[in-house]
């Protein structure tokens, strides 16, 4: 069977060759005659026969270089099926960390992509399987998670397959294809761990409904798939190739922005005065308390001991974007200065000397004024909405001289 | 008397999950908004055929936002997916002069879908980092902003790979919604 193939294809291939020698001497028979005829425009400009020629020239060019096109994509096109069977048989048999280096390897070469998957499709004997139970059973051993490219290919040829093993017409292909697609972000709604309203039953069925016009999906089928994978989450076994995985942290604002530079270090006796929101400190959280302070980038830590760094929990953090700070006179205390920063959170800092409260002050207003990006331009308004003032975050990107 | 505490709960922020929905032309960089939020991290992006979903945390508030990618074939499933949607987040890439008009049509369609009628506008005009970026008033122009009527919408100017004014516009967002 494949000697017969090859034969074809050496036979195909020949008759490119054969076709090629004659092509080519046209080609530059035809070169010469442009030659000659680009020498008669210079003299006398014959600007219909010339044309003419020139067409013929690009005529013979195209469909030469059309059909050595032709063989390669041939050629390549065999190749990469040989190469996608013998990858998705790698892809079926090898677990784990290979698979990571496979599938980087075809998101490069979405061709060999297909053809690998194509062919992995057929070690799945779907037989009488539901459809709900023949995806269970493909993804539960194959998701590339970040490969949306390889996942659409996936499911289109998971469709095909499953329409070959049940023995349903093919026609019904794309209908498999949406209702795959259906469960998977309906699964991902229920069971993703996502707050929020879910996606009701009735609601899936009216979706799947309205997105396929002409065929109607049974009713009874929908209910139970919507329930089942309520019931039971799909299992994907989700393969990373892209993306460090950094957990589920929460992101801080502070994240970004952090350069590691260290400033200044010391140690301030703090006192909050006004919260986020331009009111005033509630009674109990007014006191004054000590800690380590330490400015690092933008950002301003205050800290029970100097190794609470790296635990975001324990920390105050304040960043120094477009903040402002000035020594003023406390009744009580001495040494005392006042931080207003860009949300509007003023904190008083006592300091151990005179000379230590100028320093700061000084150091706070210098990053503020070196590293705060300028303001962003804010749309033209519109009246039904709030419009906070816009205060970038992130750190300049000018230079010393534009920025000073 | 039970009226009256479901009206003191009402008004107090929580950590009420928000829903939203995040959509755009292809390349207009929405999967980075999303990772750049949600990770504090910009990540190798490729074109979004499925949808990318996570949660993100900010300012006491959960954010489930939902990306849906440009070029979907997978597009009219996502219609039931809007009607929770309570924020439409629409992302536009401000140095491609030549798909605005594109741009604007499709925010148009967008905000014909029924069950979008309650939703608030967050249009974010990204990659003003890049040198031919056109300023936020004439995106406002062109996207035809203006003409739009009992929506709240904000437009903000972003650049998803160093996390300009991503914020700002969560920040807007989440002020708007909690005086809804």
């Amino acid at each position: 069977m494949d000697q017969q193939e090859d034969e074809k294809v050496n036979y195909v291939v020949t008759e490119d060759k054969q076709i090629a020698p004659e092509d080519k001497e046209v080609a530059s028979e035809a070169n010469k005659q442009g030659k000659v005829g680009f020498a008669a425009r210079k003299q006398k400009d014959p600007a219909d026969k010339l044309t003419k020629q020139e067409e013929l020239v690009r005529d013979v060019h195209d469909s030469v270089s059309g059909k050595i096109q032709k063989g390669k994509l041939f050629w390549k096109s065999r190749e990469s099926r040989l190469k996608g069977q013998l990858l998705a048989k790698q892809l079926y048999q090898e677990k784990n960390y290979r698979l990571i280096l496979t599938i980087q390897q075809l998101s490069e070469d979405l061709e060999l992509a297909d053809e690998t998957l194509k062919a992995y499709v057929t070690y799945f004997c779907f037989g009488s399987m539901s459809l709900q139970e023949s995806l269970r059973l493909i993804l539960k051993v194959f998701w590339p998670e970040d490969e949306h490219e390889i996942q659409d290919l996936l499911i289109n040829h998971f469709s095909h397959r499953y329409l070959t093993c049940t023995g349903q017409p093919l026609t019904l292909q794309s209908v498999v294809y949406y209702q795959s697609w259906a469960m998977i972000i309906l699964n991902a709604d229920l069971n993703g761990g996502h707050k929020g309203r879910k996606m009701s039953c009735e609601d899936f069925i009216a979706n799947l409904n309205s997105a396929i016009c002409d065929s109607q999906y049974p009713q009874e089928d929908l209910k139970n798939v919507y329930k089942s994978i309520r019931k039971k989450p799909l299992v994907l076994l989700k393969i990373k190739t892209r993306r460090l995985d950094l957990g589920r942290k929460e992101t801080s604002i502070f994240d970004t922005n952090t350069t590691t530079v260290v400033h200044k270090t010391g140690k301030l006796i703090c006192k909050r005065v006004q919260d986020a929101d331009g009111r005033k400190t509630r009674k109990g959280q007014r006191g004054w308390k000590t800690f380590i302070a330490v400015v690092k980038g933008m950002v301003l830590h205050l800290q029970k001991d100097s190794s609470d760094l790296c635990e975001p929990d324990k920390t105050i953090a304040i960043s120094l974007h477009h903040a402002m700070a000035c020594s003023v006179y406390h009744e009580k205390r001495d040494h005392t200065l006042c931080l207003r920063s860009a949300d509007s959170r003023v904190f008083y800092f006592q300091a151990d000397s005179e000379r230590e409260q100028k320093s700061w002050v000084m150091i706070f207003n210098l990053i503020a004024a070196r590293y705060s990006a300028p303001p962003i331009i804010p749309a033209p308004p519109n009246m039904e909405a709030y419009h906070p003032q816009v205060l970038p975050s992130s750190p300049t990107t000018l230079s010393v001289e534009q920025q000073l | 008397m039970g009226l009256f505490f479901s009206f003191i709960f009402s008004r107090i922020p929580g950590r009420e999950p928000m829903r939203l929905l995040m959509v755009g032309l292809d390349a207009a960089g929405k999967t980075t908004v999303l990772y750049k939020l949600k990770l504090g991290e910009v990540v190798t992006t490729i074109p979004t055929i499925g949808f990318n979903v996570e949660t993100v945390e900010y300012k006491n508030i959960s954010f489930t936002v939902w990306d849906v990618g440009g070029q979907n074939v997978i597009r009219p499933l996502w219609r039931h997916y809007y009607q929770n949607t309570m924020g439409l987040i629409f992302v536009v890439d401000s140095s491609d002069c030549e798909r605005i008009q594109e741009a604007a049509l499709e925010l148009q369609m967008m905000l014909k879908e029924d069950a979008l009628r309650d939703a608030t506008l967050l249009v974010l005009a990204n990659k003003q980092d890049l040198p031919n970026a056109m300023p936020v008033h004439e995106m406002t122009e062109k996207l035809g902003l203006h003409a739009m009527k009992g929506r709240p919408w904000y437009i903000q100017s972003t650049c998803a790979t160093n996390g300009t004014g991503l914020y700002e516009g969560l920040d807007w967002l989440s002020s708007q919604l909690s005086k809804q």
